[in-house]
């Protein structure tokens, strides 16, 4: 036996209630070892010394403090259970609160793409994806009230006959000199610009044919971006079809991809990035895109897309002229 | 050696009548409780904090969480194995607390003019685990060497050497396993010899 394997038992031994196989090998050893020998006479005067401690008696008034602590009523005592012991509570409680904010932003932000889609979902609601959220809801509110008070005018200038009294001519001269829907809301978009930024909303569809001849006025544009030298292939890269490019003779319109309407929109998407502006929001099923350009390639732009899609509605028709940037809310029909 | 007479006269039986007429809210059988174990929770929690007043506070706060959290108490162990445990764990909490390490700093004065010493003020406690050795001059520096050892070493040698407990116990009490426990406890007895080296 080691001394290391002695001196935890030496206690035993000194005790007798070691089992005798090895208070034999402890004997063996320290009948050898001079220090183990030292060290069980040192434990021997020890115990001796310790087994003559006095012992001390609780103090007389020791149950009626209990008594008193325990009928006290006991202040803090939420404060204590919440942050007591300091050391060991409060670096937990600030590690759990770090976990649930670490959690909550992994749970909530996968979501914020579809609450943006959620934002916009609706008829007409293409508008209601920008930023000002109160600046679209006035915008739609102001369009559910325009076409019924039209309606409610029509009938009242069919009632009003030819030999009207000047005051009514006059009415309705005012009436007439009223800027019209239509006008009030690019008066509005142009007014909500910000500065040298202008907003176009666009309702794309895309061409279902793969024909030889696009529509008129698509092909005549596509021709006229091409006769300018733009680079199509660029663009129809970013928009995805470059594989199908390569394969097809150059010029002809291709068969309308099979992709989802989110890789649709990434191909827009992309085709704006590739023409130094940048993606402001994209939905989840990729039915919406809100991209900026540069005015200068807003034309560019406008030709590559054009080459693939069909422009069913832009509205307004022409950008401001001192807009420096183009933002565009590109809604895509399926 | 004040060898540990847990349920010296009275049987164990004893404790789980008292502890089930308290828990079916008689309030005599905590007192009797009380009674029956405050010496020995408070020599145990003396030995261990080496302060009259912390001692005294430390053995009212074990009684006063035994009042609260009887409901937990399963019978699986011994109830003096219980309270053992919520003696030491409250002694422990005791010793941690900034409070208390600044009044100890306060209370030594075991060599005055020493070099570097920082201060020789005295606090004021009725009662010194000095004057307890007063008239055995050995066992007050064995009394201080087993302070002077780390708390985990300390806590075994006060429920071996001085509370007289068996090892099983003390592993049960402490939550560590039987041969660390032996281990442990030569380890501390041979830190004693270094220390008590010029006294035994």
């Amino acid at each position: 036996m080691k001394c290391d394997d002695v001196k935890p038992l030496l206690d035993e031994y000194r005790e007798g209630s070691l089992p005798a196989g090895d208070a034999a090998l402890v004997k063996e050893h320290i009948r050898k070892c001079a220090d183990c020998r030292e060290e069980l006479e040192f434990l021997r005067k020890y115990l001796k010394k310790t087994g003559s401690f006095p012992a001390l008696k609780a103090p007389d008034d020791f149950l009626e403090k209990i008594h008193q602590k325990i009928d006290a009523p006991v202040r803090g005592a939420l404060v204590t259970r919440l942050f007591f012991p300091l050391k060991i509570k409060v670096p937990l409680e600030v590690a759990a609160l770090l976990a649930l904010a670490v959690s909550g932003l992994l749970v909530f932000k996968p979501f914020s793409t579809e609450m943006a889609e959620y934002k916009a979902e609706g008829p007409g609601r293409h508008l209601a994806m920008e930023d000002k959220t109160t600046a679209s809801s006035d915008r739609e509110a102001y369009r559910s009230e325009k076409p019924s008070a039209a309606i409610e005018k029509a009938p009242e200038k069919a009632a009003i006959p030819k030999e009207a009294s000047k005051v009514e001519s006059r009415a309705a001269d005012m009436v007439a000199s009223t800027p019209s829907y239509s006008e009030q809301l690019a008066m509005e978009k142009e007014q909500s610009s910000r500065g040298d930024q202008a907003e176009i909303t666009l309702c794309l569809k895309q061409n279902i044919t793969a024909g030889a001849e696009p529509a008129k006025e698509e092909s005549f544009q596509a021709r006229n971006q091409d006769r300018a030298g733009e680079p199509r292939t660029d663009a129809r890269k970013s928009l995805g079809y470059a594989k199908k490019d390569k394969a097809a003779p150059e010029g002809a319109m291709q068969s309308v991809p099979t992709g989802t309407g989110q890789a649709q929109a990434g191909g827009i998407a992309a085709l704006a990035q590739s023409l130094n502006g940048k993606i402001i929001r994209k939905t989840a099923d990729g039915s919406q895109v809100i991209v900026e350009i540069p005015r200068g390639n807003f034309s560019r732009f406008m030709g590559e897309l054009r080459g693939e899609w069909s422009v069913q509605r832009q509205y307004p028709a022409e950008v401001p002229a001192r807009a420096r940037r183009v933002r565009l809310n590109i809604n895509i029909q399926k | 050696m004040n060898r540990k007479n847990k349920t010296t006269n009275r049987p164990e039986q004893d404790d789980e009548v008292l502890i089930r007429s308290f828990l079916s809210d008689n309030s005599d059988a905590f007192d009797r409780l009380v009674v029956k174990y405050r010496d020995m929770i408070f020599n145990l929690c003396f030995r261990i904090v080496n302060d009259y007043d912390d001692a005294n506070d430390c053995a009212q706060e074990t009684f006063i969480k035994v009042y609260r959290n009887i409901q937990q108490f399963r019978f699986q162990s011994s109830f003096s194995t219980w309270l053992y445990r919520i003696a030491i764990n409250t002694c422990r909490n005791r010793i941690a607390s900034s409070g208390n390490r600044a009044r100890k700093k306060m209370l030594r004065i075991d060599n005055p003019g020493e070099p570097g010493s920082e201060t020789v003020e005295i606090h004021d406690c009725s009662f010194n685990p000095d004057s307890v050795f007063e008239k055995n001059e050995q066992a007050r520096l064995i009394h201080q060497a087993i302070d002077a050892l780390p708390e985990e070493l300390k806590v075994l040698v006060v429920l071996r050497d001085l509370e007289g407990n068996s090892y099983e116990d003390i592993a049960d009490i402490t939550g560590v396993n039987l041969g660390t426990v032996k281990s442990r406890l030569a380890r501390a007895r041979h830190l004693l010899r270094e220390l008590l080296r010029e006294v035994i």
